[in-house]
């Protein structure tokens, strides 16, 4: 249990996956206009970054004791991602047809958000030697990391659209040095010691 | 008839990604085949020069099968160094958390129990801080280089003598509880249990443990 | 378009980072040195050209309602061949970029142009829109690398694994070493985003006038 909450806390704060691992940066960008569609996104990205985490460790096991793992880990990892994400883009569709419209086009996206192959790499790391629960967390984790994130994000950037700006810093330039503002006070976690707090 | 076009339709879908898929699947193999016994190499290769960095004059090393019982957390190999088909000494490889994560190095103990080498493989300590422990300065001062089961290594402010990076205490700290990992590791070859390398280290050391 | 305006279209007018603003995970992670940037950079640009070139080729043969998996699976197969093929000559720098270089996978530029240009170009056009994308990707790159490595490291072409211990230019302890940890990463590229965008700004502006005065 306890492994579990080190995980998560790690995904989360200390090592976020978009302010200190760099992944996800593209929808983080992109979709972080809104507070809402961030919201959204963050949901979506959540679930398939869950669902990528406990299917890829499927796959890994498999190319392992088929001695395949070697070269055909990336390959197979973005496949199934590829497919899990039309699937999950097919049921939103037909239940959820609100949160669709608002996705559009970036529910695609997720197939190429570097944080659900991350993730799916990242557990297959042998270094890491995570079990089945503790990468599924880790996924699950690194989804919220990633949705805390983009809201914070999401919020400054709403404000930011009423102040007056140097022609040059517009758009992406201010964002990102907004981005790197919230990426010095998540540095704040890094060394932080969950274990010490917790008396172990 | 537009039925039977519709299916012919999707097996071809199918078929053409399946040709795409079957070929990338053959060049794998083919490059992975091609590769992968250079990549071993290197990867032998860099593991002996750090372990005759680790024990100096040492000229062949086995890995030990399994951890000898009681070793620390971060203990992740051990291997037994030999010169002229002596043991000579131990490397251990310990990866103790430091700042940034783990802290990955080895420690060479010579059978006189002493600290022979130092070497940090891999970190991820924040630049320019914590990742200075791979620097000489730290590394080889004489609180370190000099160290042993005798006088084991510990930081100024934990009393000891070695002196720690300014703003990297925590990524210091860490080197030093790999170093005595290591040593404890060294120390389970003298006890009589084992006594692999026991008879010389009594001699040097002269405490009757073995 | 010729075909050296398709190639200096992807480093200038339509450069991957500065004007695309794509690609951004390798581009903040791994510019940390200018050989980890060049790497990375250099790295993507193989897979680039030989992927806008198979798909190039292929554009009669792949189904419409699968080209996305099939680009996939193309692009893959060249990642994992730079993967092994750098694992084998630059340990060091294979394991500096670590799992950035599987990642490339999903850059979005590599998917991008096999979707809006390979597919509609031949073969020859491919190559060159390819080529000048991974040049205008590795050039960004550096450009970031380097800004980063000499303020917040104090060092230029600092490269362990091919022996080479580079420049000191900031005195040690002086250097902004904020730069080179995460948030410095976006600050830079911000900065330099920024830069670029006032000088494009002033280009146009200058060439508007010498157009005017030119009637």
């Amino acid at each position: 249990m306890v492994d579990l909450l080190l995980i998560s806390f790690g995904a989360i704060f200390i090592s976020n996956f978009v302010l200190a691992r760099f992944l996800g940066i593209c929808p983080f960008l992109g979709v972080s206009r809104k507070i809402e569609t961030a919201l959204g996104m963050g949901f979506a990205v959540i679930f398939v970054m869950t669902m990528a985490s406990a299917i890829t460790y499927g796959v890994q096991k498999l190319l392992v004791r088929h001695g395949l793992a070697e070269f055909l880990q990336t390959i197979s990892f973005i496949l199934v991602i590829a497919v899990l994400v039309q699937f999950v883009e097919m049921i939103l569709r037909k239940t959820s047809p609100g949160l669709y419209q608002a996705l559009g086009i970036y529910l695609p996206l997720i197939t190429t958000n570097c944080a659900v192959l991350g993730v799916a790499l990242i557990n297959a790391d042998p270094g890491e030697g995570y079990n089945f629960i503790q990468a599924m967390v880790n996924g699950f984790s690194g989804g919220v990391g990633f949705t805390l994130a983009i809201v914070l994000f999401a919020g400054l950037r709403e404000r930011l659209e009423f102040a007056p700006l140097p022609k040059a810093m517009e758009g992406f330039p201010i964002a990102l040095i907004l981005a790197g503002l919230i990426s010095i006070a998540f540095l704040g976690f890094s060394g932080f010691r969950l274990q010490a707090l917790l008396g172990l | 008839m537009s039925k039977n076009k519709k299916i012919m339709e999707q097996l071809r879908l199918v078929l053409v990604l399946t040709l795409i898929a079957a070929f990338s699947g053959g060049i794998l193999a083919v490059v992975n085949h091609l590769t992968e016994p250079r990549i071993k190499e290197l990867e032998r290769q860099a593991t002996n020069e750090a372990l005759a960095l680790c024990l100096p004059g040492a000229g062949d090393f086995q890995k030990e099968e399994s951890l000898p019982a009681g070793a620390g957390a971060d203990v992740s190999e051990v291997y037994l160094g030999y010169v002229n088909n002596e043991p000579a000494g131990v490397v251990v490889k310990v990866e103790p958390r430091g700042y940034g994560g783990k802290i990955s190095m080895m420690v060479g103990v010579t059978a006189g129990g002493k600290v022979a080498g130092v070497k940090i493989l891999s970190h991820s300590e924040t630049p320019g801080l914590g990742a200075k422990i791979k620097k000489d300065d730290f590394l080889q001062q004489a609180a370190i280089r000099e160290s042993g089961l005798e006088n084991p290594p510990a930081l100024v402010r934990d009393g000891g003598k070695v002196e720690a990076i300014t703003n990297a205490t925590i990524s210091c700290r860490a080197v030093v509880r790999g170093i005595n990992q290591a040593l404890a590791v060294a120390e389970s070859f003298f006890a009589p249990a084992d006594g692999r390398l026991g008879t010389e280290a009594d001699g040097e050391r002269g405490d009757g443990e073995g | 378009m010729k075909r050296w305006q398709v190639f200096a279209n992807g480093i200038f007018r339509e450069n991957p980072i500065f004007r695309l603003v794509l690609g951004m995970c390798p581009t903040l992670a791994v510019s940390t040195a200018v050989v980890n940037g060049l790497g990375m950079g250099l790295a993507a640009t193989f897979v680039l050209v030989c992927s806008n070139v198979i798909i190039s080729l292929l554009r009669n043969v792949i189904p419409k309602e699968v080209r996305i998996p099939c680009y996939i699976v193309v692009i893959a197969t060249f990642v994992t061949i730079v993967d092994k093929v750098m694992a084998a000559s630059a340990p060091g720098l294979h394991q500096v970029l670590g799992i950035f270089i599987p990642l490339i996978v999903v850059n979005c530029i590599i998917l991008g142009r096999a979707e809006a240009f390979a597919s509609k170009n031949t073969v020859g056009r491919a190559f060159m829109d390819g080529l000048g994308m991974g040049i205008g990707f590795t050039l960004g790159l550096v450009l970031l690398s380097f800004f980063r490595e000499v303020l917040g490291e104090g060092m230029l072409l600092v490269a362990e694994d091919f022996g080479f211990t580079g420049w000191r230019i900031i005195p040690e302890d002086n250097q902004a070493l904020m730069l080179i940890l995460p948030p410095g990463a976006f600050i830079t590229l911000g900065l330099l985003l920024a830069g670029i965008n006032k000088l494009s700004a002033k280009l146009s502006a200058a060439k508007d006038l010498a157009g005017k005065g030119g009637e």
